[in-house]
């Protein structure tokens, strides 16, 4: 068992700026070791995993240990970006969590249709917000082995 | 029905009632003027025999007189051998005539000539015998005589009359056939163009009326699928509205935690007063936005009725009020309940409403306790809430059934004002109705009435 010390790379994608700011500070506040990145939408997404256009430099795009997907983004969503990556050999081995405000049954029965590997609902209070980053911190970076 | 509608269907039964009679008489005549024709075959038949009868007694007669004759001038066997069969063939045709005379005249005549014929058959039996015994001469005086001549010219006349009376009866039966064939033909034509006239008419209305129905249904089937189009479309945009609008509400929530949190001593306490307050009212907007999405979707997310245990739909109330029942220190009594048709979920948001208030609007010196009782009164089932909670004033019974109406301040009792008003769609799309009693201090005790087979709702 090899215990991960170096911080992970967590890439999340939102296009709310108040949501990526209260994951920023949540995060932060739970103490998980992490480095943690932005994308603001389905295509920005695509462009960081694989490494083109704006991203193109490899070091302004280490490869993510977890990504935090939102569903509701404008030019691709979501659902969209979460059907390629998990459809790509070379991408799909990475841990994709899916953090919505949609409770719809329909969204969370795709998400784990196309291989999202969960499906959190975004937390009302900023207290919960943090319980959950703390959560998924140690939950994927600390227990969970993640493929190199 | 509308008056023009009731109209439309009398016209059309008068004219298939017309059709129809006019169709019997016409079948009445035709059957009628058929049996005419057959009678009148019979009668025609009938006379034509009598007639032969008739002429066969002639020349039995004339053969009968011919033999006597013969024998009487010759003496010889041979002349007066068609004598017997002649007599016998006129005895024959008297009965005969007798069995197809069907008038008294006819039979008095036969009568007559019955009799007339006795005698004459007398007298030629007489002579012949004369003959026989050699005694010519007196025979010949005999038949010289002018009685058998009279007699023989009776007996042709009567046989002329009733040859006559029978052809006269046979002609007057045929002069009526033939009037009320005529007249039967003409009705019966008359009869027909009604029957077809009627037929067609009422055909041409009830086509009328059916191409009507159609249109009016192709417009409601039209108007239906109008509504459910704006139906869904109303469903969508509550959603996504309440979906957008909680959205900086959660925002708002979220950093006044932050604030709180990060800043706390920075705010003072004043600054933590007001920004507590701002939170709370977004709070309760959240709340208000759910509500109103839940009441929009009693009719909008309505689903078709199914049978529901009401005692099944009561018990999973209760099991989601278990924290605040728990909380309250409440007891929660169920009687027996019935089975209705309705929709469940709605049903049980029903009786999670009524139940929770009876829970909130507790008494603080007694613990709240709740009993659910139902009564058949037959079409309707209806269910009691009772409660020995704070209990209202009954001139609020109409305000407290509206949307945002409340009879409490906010700090008093938490609620949007929205629960009752959910109850009453809740019911009234059920085709039902919602009604309570209460005393202030002691107590209330709220009423539904539910169909237990309600009709289907379609419209809002």
């Amino acid at each position: 068992m090899t215990t991960k010390r170096q911080p992970v790379v967590i890439l999340m994608a939102d296009d709310d700026a108040d949501d990526r700011l209260l994951c920023q500070q949540a995060l932060a506040e739970s103490r998980v070791l992490n480095d943690l990145r932005f994308v603001e939408d389905g295509e920005q997404l695509l462009d960081y995993l694989y490494r083109r256009n704006a991203f193109a430099d490899p070091a302004s795009s280490p490869r993510p240990g977890l990504i935090l997907l939102d569903l509701n983004m404008p030019r691709m969503d979501g659902r969209e970006a979460l059907r390629i990556i998990k459809a790509d050999p070379m991408l799909r081995k990475i841990p994709v969590v899916i953090m919505t405000t949609s409770q719809a049954e329909e969204d969370i029965d795709r998400s784990y249709d196309y291989g999202a590997n969960s499906f959190v609902t975004k937390p009302v209070t900023f207290e919960r917000l943090v319980e959950l980053m703390q959560t998924l911190g140690r939950y994927w970076v600390e227990f969970v082995e993640i493929p190199g | 029905m509308e008056g023009g509608q009731g109209r439309r269907y009398e016209a059309i039964s008068w004219a298939f009632g017309a059709a129809l009679l006019s169709l019997a008489a016409v079948t009445v005549l035709a059957y009628y003027a058929l049996w005419l024709g057959r009678s009148t075959a019979d009668d025609v038949t009938r006379t034509q025999q009598i007639r032969a009868t008739l002429a066969q007694m002639r020349q039995a007669m004339i053969d009968a007189e011919t033999a006597q004759r013969g024998f009487l001038l010759t003496g010889s066997a041979e002349y007066l051998q068609p004598f017997d069969p002649a007599v016998e063939r006129i005895g024959r045709s008297m009965a005969q005539a007798g069995s197809l005379f069907s008038t008294d005249v006819q039979h008095q005549r036969l009568a007559s000539f019955a009799e007339d014929w006795r005698e004459l058959e007398a007298e030629l039996r007489a002579t012949i015998a004369l003959r026989r015994q050699q005694r010519s001469t007196q025979a010949a005086e005999i038949v010289s005589g002018d009685r058998g001549k009279e007699r023989m010219d009776r007996l042709r006349a009567l046989l002329d009359e009733m040859d006559a009376f029978a052809q006269a009866q046979l002609a007057q039966r045929e002069q009526r056939n033939r009037a009320v064939s005529n007249f039967a033909l003409v009705s019966i034509g008359l009869g027909s163009l009604l029957a077809f006239g009627t037929s067609i008419g009422a055909y041409a209305a009830l086509r009328r009326e059916l191409a009507q129905r159609l249109a009016a249904q192709r417009t409601a089937d039209a108007l239906n699928l109008e509504l459910q189009r704006s139906n869904r479309e109303l469903q969508d945009f509550a959603y996504v509205a309440s979906h957008d609008l909680q959205e900086p509400l959660r925002k708002i929530q979220a950093f006044g935690d932050r604030l709180v949190s990060k800043y706390a001593d920075a705010l003072g306490a004043e600054g933590r007063d007001y920004l507590q307050r701002m939170q709370s009212s977004a709070t309760r907007m959240r709340r208000l936005i759910n509500d109103l999405l839940e009441y929009s979707r009693v009719t909008t997310k309505a689903r078709p009725f199914d049978n529901i245990s009401l005692t099944q739909v009561a018990a999973d109330a209760i099991s989601d009020l278990e924290a605040r029942i728990h909380e309250a220190g409440a007891t929660v009594e169920i009687g027996p309940l019935p089975d209705v048709r309705g929709d469940m979920l709605q049903i049980r948001q029903l009786f999670q409403n009524l139940i929770g208030n009876a829970i909130k609007f507790r008494r603080a010196d007694a613990p709240p306790h709740v009993r659910v009782s139902a009564e058949l009164d037959g079409e309707q089932v209806v269910l009691s809430f009772a409660d020995n909670g704070i209990g209202f004033d009954e001139k609020y019974l109409d305000r407290i059934f509206t949307p945002f109406q409340r009879l409490h301040a906010r700090s008093e009792y938490e609620g949007t004002g929205m629960g009752l008003a959910i109850c009453r769609r809740v019911v009234e799309r059920h085709g039902g109705s919602i009604d309570a009693h209460s005393t202030p201090g002691v107590g209330s005790t709220f009423i539904v009435r539910l169909p237990i087979d309600p009709r289907q709702e379609e419209t809002t």
